[in-house]
């Protein structure tokens, strides 16, 4: 009985000061609603638009406010000066293009159209020939030295040149019981399970791989460079997938070093012109036209430099998004996963493009996530809810936010709090508005899903000191990698938020 | 009963906040890689997702390995055959010994390649400025003990910084 009155007076302790203490929490004094399929998207999608739109024209707007989080953590500035052109507003319905072996096989001719590809020899159980390893160990010969490994890597690779040579030691080795000739074959361009790229048949004999993603592997070389080549499907309850990736190097190098020879080799160039970036955009742009796997339109390039030492290296970034009936879609972040217990979250990668070239205009690396088919075209030309009402809108999202959701997690938040000495506030510049397309789900099912117009709003994200104005954290520093990180985004056609991530 | 389970779960976090020990952010390097070296061993048979989300945030993050993880569906804390062959390609790269659990070894290595990810020109994550401290604090690793309930990360993490 004692014990157990005991157990009482602890309990009672211990919540008290459990209550005390999460009451130090901030929170926001009304939660978040997102309208979520409520039958209104459905009454919304046949409604016509306005017939007297000037397609074609501009429209210039202008939203300048401030306001705040309604619990106060976060400050807004609203500054946004833009011209859209009018365009039709259509809703489309899209499913997921499962790659095939043909598609790989054009996707490959696409990316490197000189090149002979072979099949990916199976990565933790490689079968090189004689010629093939010597030239490994002579590649990485050339780099088992510190100040090699420093100029082509940058500081921070205290470990790379031992790998290296531990590298040279096993593949000399390997190389007097291995083949004379190349046993890698031309790629067929057939399916099979992703194991099979990973081990060798015998391994695998007897394993259940069916719940595997289907994938081709293959390996070229053009010029002195190596590419491999990576295309993945799914077609399973759980999640869907169609990636492809191309990559600098063919196989483990010791630290993935062959991939930092090759991007040197191509990368440390003249700084790109102008010129440069208008001619890789085409190129980039040709290539998605000639792989065959729907409307793609290049949306942004920038130049990113990195310097090893003092030597630079140049690589011009590409990005594309899909077009669905002639209107981009909006670059979004990408899912972290597609395994979210969540009824409204995807299971399918958001539709994407990635290029990576040097100034000459060579490939670097490439990467597509979740090429679609269009279904279906609902409405050509859908009612749309005006941009006024769509920014009031998204602010009203905003202030029941709290500067927990932008990049520092509560316990981040409270740490750096203490470790400065002071509160934190959220400054937030509201700068850029999208206009276009995005994509929901359908509802109550994963095979498909809607584009509809909409807009995403934008902004640079700092985490400051409440009395001292010093900035801690900002967007574009530790806590996002771009500075500008969209913030909210709406469906135009019933006025709801969709979700920017997936959890 | 899970407000009380939640209610307990914070204030258990709140408390472990306050016994943080904060460390000049120069000696943060090798606190680091050494802290990472202390996780708990992770793999198929043998993990929490807390954990198993960290390896594979570092994978997703790490250029030899990310396709392997954003193919087989991203970072969704469970340790199966994908996470396992990413950790043998990382391993057999990293010179060790490939058998696809991440001990101390492993970790030590991750710990190393998430600052090599942004060598170059790019200030190293722990070089010691505020940026850092801002990085490590931010990291998916140290946020994602609190997205998960069974994690386990957070204290050893805690004691760190």
């Amino acid at each position: 009985m004692k014990c157990c009155a005991k157990m009482i007076v602890c309990v009672t302790l211990f919540s008290l000061m459990s209550t005390c203490l999460y009451g130090c929490q901030r929170e926001p004094s009304e939660k978040s609603v997102t309208s979520k399929n409520d039958g209104s998207f459905d009454s919304s999608v046949i409604q016509p638009g306005p017939q007297d739109q000037m397609i074609g024209s501009t429209q210039a707007i202008i939203f300048e406010d401030e306001f705040s989080s309604t619990d106060g953590s976060v400050n807004f500035a609203l500054s946004i000066q833009n011209q859209f052109t009018v365009n039709e507003n259509p809703v489309v319905e899209v499913v997921p293009h499962y790659l095939t072996g043909e598609d790989a096989e054009k996707i490959a001719v696409a990316l490197l159209s000189d090149a002979e590809w072979y099949e990916q020899e199976p990565l933790l159980e490689p079968n090189y020939s004689k010629e093939q390893i010597q030239e490994k160990i002579n590649r990485w010969s050339q780099y088992a030295n510190s100040q090699a490994v420093s100029e082509l890597c940058g500081t921070g690779h205290g470990d790379t040149v031992d790998i290296i040579k531990s590298f040279i030691e096993t593949y000399t080795g390997l190389y007097e019981s291995a083949p004379n000739e190349k046993s890698q074959a031309l790629c067929q361009w057939n399916l099979k399970k992703d194991s099979y790229y990973y081990y060798s048949e015998e391994s695998l004999t007897g394993q259940n791989l069916s719940s595997e993603n289907d994938a081709i592997k293959a390996v070229a070389k053009l010029g002195n460079v190596e590419y491999t080549l990576e295309i993945f499907t799914r077609n399973m309850s759980d999640y869907k997938i169609n990636n492809i990736y191309l990559s600098l190097g063919e196989g483990i190098s010791p630290d993935f070093i062959d991939a930092d020879i090759y991007r040197a080799m191509l990368c440390r160039t003249d700084k790109p012109t102008d010129e440069d970036i208008i001619a890789v955009e085409a190129k980039a742009q040709e290539i998605l036209d000639s792989m065959d796997l729907g409307d793609w339109k290049v949306d942004a390039s920038s130049v990113q430099t990195t310097y090893y030492g003092e030597t630079p290296e140049y690589i011009i970034n590409v990005s594309a998004v899909p077009v669905i009936n002639g209107i981009s879609a909006i670059r979004r972040p990408q899912f972290g996963n597609l395994k979210s217990d969540s009824s409204y979250a995807s299971n399918y990668y958001l539709s994407d493009v990635n290029f990576q070239f040097s100034a000459n205009g060579d490939l670097v690396s490439f990467s597509m996530y979740s090429p679609i088919d269009v279904k279906e075209v609902l409405n050509e030309n859908v009612a749309t809810t005006s941009l006024d009402e769509l920014m009031e809108l998204a602010k009203n999202h905003l202030m029941l936010s709290d500067y927990y959701e932008y990049g520092l997690s509560a316990d981040a938040l409270e740490t750096m709090e203490e470790t400065y000495g002071e509160d934190f506030i959220c400054k937030i510049n509201l700068c850029q508005m999208d206009y276009g397309m995005l994509r929901v789900k359908v509802p109550n099912t994963d095979e498909s899903y809607y584009y509809v117009p909409g807009i995403v709003i934008a902004g640079t994200i700092d985490y400051v000191g409440k009395d001292t104005g010093n900035v801690y954290a900002s967007s574009g520093e530790a806590i996002y990698y771009d500075r500008i990180v969209p913030l909210v985004s709406l469906n135009a056609v019933d006025g709801s938020i969709i979700e920017l991530s997936n959890e | 009963m899970k407000l009380v389970k939640r209610t307990l779960a914070l204030a258990l976090a709140v408390m472990m906040i306050m016994a943080v020990l904060v460390v000049p952010a120069s000696a943060a390097s090798s606190t680091w890689v050494n802290r990472f070296a202390n996780f708990a061993t992770t793999s198929v048979n043998s993990y929490t997702t807390g954990y198993a989300s960290a390896v594979q945030s570092i994978l997703l993050g790490y250029s030899g390995t990310s396709s392997m993880i954003s193919s087989s569906g991203g970072v969704d804390g469970m340790f199966g055959t994908n996470t396992k062959n990413a950790v043998i390609v990382f391993q057999n790269a990293k010179g060790l010994s490939a058998d696809g659990i991440v001990g101390s070894g492993t970790w030590r290595a991750m710990a190393t390649a998430m600052t090599e990810s942004t060598s170059g020109s790019t200030t190293n994550l722990l070089m010691g400025s505020r940026t850092a401290i801002t990085a490590i604090y931010s990291s998916s690793v140290y946020n994602f003990y609190y997205r998960t309930t069974s994690g386990g990360l957070g204290s050893v993490f805690h004691t760190a910084y």
